[in-house]
């Protein structure tokens, strides 16, 4: 059995194996964050299990969307693979290089390829700021461009997400919460990154906003040949623009499949309930409910065996016991639970 | 039916130092008992302006500068503090957005729900906590005898709206008002919470306005929709009538710009090009010309009233 994502057969024709076109690779990743102890006299150290054993690939050039509910570890996934927190174990490969074994110079250079957008446009952009220095900061620090140069390039970013040469004078309360989001991309494209991982990008943003927005991403990708984690708590947006979709509970991947499999196939209980509880405007659709009990359990504490089995209506008696692996049948569509493992 | 609540061309707005900022302009809507009326919009169009004047709430700069708002044939507008404090929580109900900042930390969560019943109704002790257990029984919490001693940070956000939802409907309101009660809880929850509210309306005839920015959560809880843009109404009907036959052209964009899961091949979205405009000098005409498609010149000049195109189905814009 392996935890790492085998090749995707549709997006990776030419790769030998899957290892080889992956340009992100993580195995066995876990990032544990001390959450004070157990009572004023204990002396155990409780530790929240943000990230909990998690293996992936995304291959180049491909946009893999990562949805679970708040709390779930998506944040802290995407920053453990842009190593901008360090694992408690586990590892991140980026290109075929692991991070870990990188020196600071070297992981200060691999920075430059792998950037982020945040969530919130409004607190995300320094507001003491004006555009032309945000914009530019990446280019400075990495010493990509000056002078006129820089200049040009700067230019040529705002353009490129859609805002005139005009901004660069202008400081980020100036602009709507979708001009900030399209600074935010400019910022991150800036150093021309081949990863970008994008934390919720249109969350904050007005529903006719987002999907300008998406579609913007997706014009940059095709034409920049990026590679994109996609973070998001909406599986309609994820699914519009992913080529395949992972879902996370509890700091656990527990399904992951190409996208039309997710929509059409979902096999594990959590995403089928994910999916069925997205209210639609679809006259005909309004389906049959699936009705999840309580909430989400701590992670400090998580549930034995599938951390899913207090809310899941189909958990049986090995469900509270073992703790179900991710496995897939042929490949592409891997899912850990045991009463409706991969097909 | 006859109407519990009836808004007539509501006008609010704050005044700050860059001037007035017309948050509400003339909106107009009727609730009567028994139906979930949504109330869309995006960020800024005015939605929590438009509750806030109804429970008179709004904070100290903002002001009804004009309309009327009819409950049981009483306009509110009209009442004194000391009258609007008996319909305010036992009448008309509100839960609030955020439901941690709307409850007291310090407090557990059954005398606050306690608090709430005893502010309106001169009830012992013992009655009190009984209603207490009712009322968060009824909202679909386990244990209520143990939880009433918990304190806020004990629960989950989904459990706080429970809580905030009990409170409110611990009085027996006529009216609820829930202002985006789901936004900061995931889809699962966010279903737990929203078939409560529709099951709670039902069994007690109650009358709500659910504010959200969710087309998809209007289509599948409420029986009628009002659309706002930038202060003003731009669509209201039922929600089966809006959804198959929308009319105004931000409704269409709204519509069209929302992903589906279909699992269709990717294909480019929707997109209402340009951002919403600012509050304090809103664009003349129709609010919406300088971003609708099919935009002609005089839009910039006249202002769409709402008028009823088809039976029970209103629009403002003049190439409807
Ligand atoms: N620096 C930290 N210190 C302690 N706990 C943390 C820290 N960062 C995250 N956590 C905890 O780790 C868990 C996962 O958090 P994370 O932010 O990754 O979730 P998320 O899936 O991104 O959620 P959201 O959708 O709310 O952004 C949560 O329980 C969170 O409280
Ligand atoms: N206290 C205030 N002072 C000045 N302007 C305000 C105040 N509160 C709201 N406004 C303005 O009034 C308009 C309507 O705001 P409102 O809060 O009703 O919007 P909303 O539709 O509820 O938006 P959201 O979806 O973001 O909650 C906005 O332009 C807002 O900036
Ligand atoms: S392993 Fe058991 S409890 Fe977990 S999701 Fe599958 S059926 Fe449910
Ligand atoms: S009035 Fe004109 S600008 Fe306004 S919605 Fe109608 S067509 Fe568009
Ligand atoms: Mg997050
Ligand atoms: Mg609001």
């Amino acid at each position: 059995m392996s935890l790492v994502s085998g090749s995707d057969q549709a997006s990776a024709p030419i790769a030998e194996s899957a290892t080889a076109a992956a340009l992100i690779r993580v195995e066995n990743l876990w990032k544990e964050f001390p959450a004070g102890s157990e009572g004023l006299l204990s002396r155990t150290r409780l530790t929240v299990k943000a990230v909990a054993g998690v293996s992936l690939d995304i291959q180049r050039g491909e946009t893999l969307g990562l949805v679970g509910e708040s709390g779930s570890g998506k944040s802290t996934l995407g920053r453990l693979i842009l190593r901008l927190i360090e694992p408690t174990r586990g590892s991140v490969w980026f290109d075929g290089r692991d991070l870990s074994t990188l020196s600071r110079a070297g992981l200060r250079a691999l920075r430059r390829e792998m950037q982020l957008v945040f969530q919130d446009p409004y607190s995300s952009l320094n507001p003491r700021m004006k555009v032309r220095a945000i914009v530019g900061e990446g280019l400075e620090i990495h010493q990509l461009a000056r002078g006129p140069e820089k200049e040009a390039r700067i230019v040529q970013l705002l353009e490129m997400v859609g805002m005139g040469a005009d901004a660069m004078n202008r400081y980020p309360h100036e602009f709507s919460g979708g001009q900030r989001q399209r600074i935010g991309i400019a910022r991150a494209l800036a150093v021309n990154p081949r990863f970008v991982v994008l934390d919720e990008p249109v969350s904050a943003l007005d529903v006719s906003i987002q999907a300008q927005i998406i579609n913007l991403l997706q014009d940059l990708q095709e034409k920049l040949n990026l590679t994109y984690l996609f973070i998001a708590h909406d599986l309609r947006v994820v699914e519009h623009i992913s080529r395949r979709v992972a879902i996370m509970y509890l700091g656990k991947i527990v399904e992951i499949a190409p996208r039309e499999e997710i929509y059409a196939n979902p096999r594990h209980p959590y995403t089928r309930a994910l999916l069925s509880a997205i209210p639609t405007i679809d006259q005909k659709v309004k389906s049959e409910r699936i009705k999840l009990p309580g909430e989400m359990p701590s992670p400090v504490n998580p549930p034995s065996g599938c951390s899913f089995h207090p809310r899941c209506p189909y958990a049986e008696e090995r469900c509270k016991i073992t703790e179900p692996k991710l496995e897939g049948a042929r490949g592409t569509h891997k899912v850990a639970c045991h009463v409706f493992p991969a097909q | 039916m006859a109407a519990l609540l009836e808004v007539k061309s509501l006008c609010t707005s704050f005044f700050t130092d860059a001037g007035e900022v017309r948050a509400v302009d003339r909106v107009s809507f009727t609730l009567e008992p028994g139906k979930l009326m949504g109330l869309v919009g995006e960020s800024g169009s005015g939605k929590t302006a438009t509750v806030l004047s109804i429970m008179r709430l709004l904070p100290e700069s903002g002001r009804v500068t004009g309309g009327e708002i009819l409950f049981a044939g009483r306009d509110l507008l009209k009442v004194s503090e000391p009258e609007m404090r008996t319909i305010r929580g036992a009448k008309i109900a509100m839960i609030f957005q955020e439901p941690m900042t709307s409850l007291n930390p310090v407090f557990t969560i059954g005398s606050q729900v306690g608090e709430a019943i005893r502010l309106h109704q001169r009830t012992s002790r013992r009655e009190t906590r009984d209603r207490v257990i009712e009322a968060l029984r009824m909202v679909g919490i386990a244990d209520p005898e143990r939880r009433i001693g918990d304190y806020p940070h004990q629960l989950s956000g989904g459990m706080r709206q429970r809580v905030m939802i009990a409170m409110a409907l611990s009085c027996n309101p006529q009216v609820l008002i829930a202002d985006e009660p789901t936004t900061a809880l995931d889809v699962t929850i966010q279903a737990q919470i929203l078939e409560l509210i529709r099951e709670l309306q039902e069994r007690l005839k109650l009358a709500v306005i659910l504010v959200t920015h969710d087309l998809g959560i209007v289509n599948e809880y409420a029986d009628d929709v009002t659309i706002l843009y930038a202060a003003r109404v731009m669509e209201q009907a039922s929600v089966k009538e809006l959804f198959r036959n929308p009319m105004n052209p931000y409704t269409k964009g709204l519509l069209e710009s929302i992903p589906g899961i279909d699992g269709k091949p990717r294909r480019r979205l929707q997109a209402i090009p340009g951002a919403i405009p600012s509050a304090l000098r809103p664009p003349p005409g129709c609010r919406f010309h300088p971003r609708c498609p099919i935009a002609i010149p005089q839009c910039a000049e006249a202002d769409p009233p709402l008028l009823e195109k088809v039976l029970n189905h209103y629009v403002a814009c003049i190439r409807v």
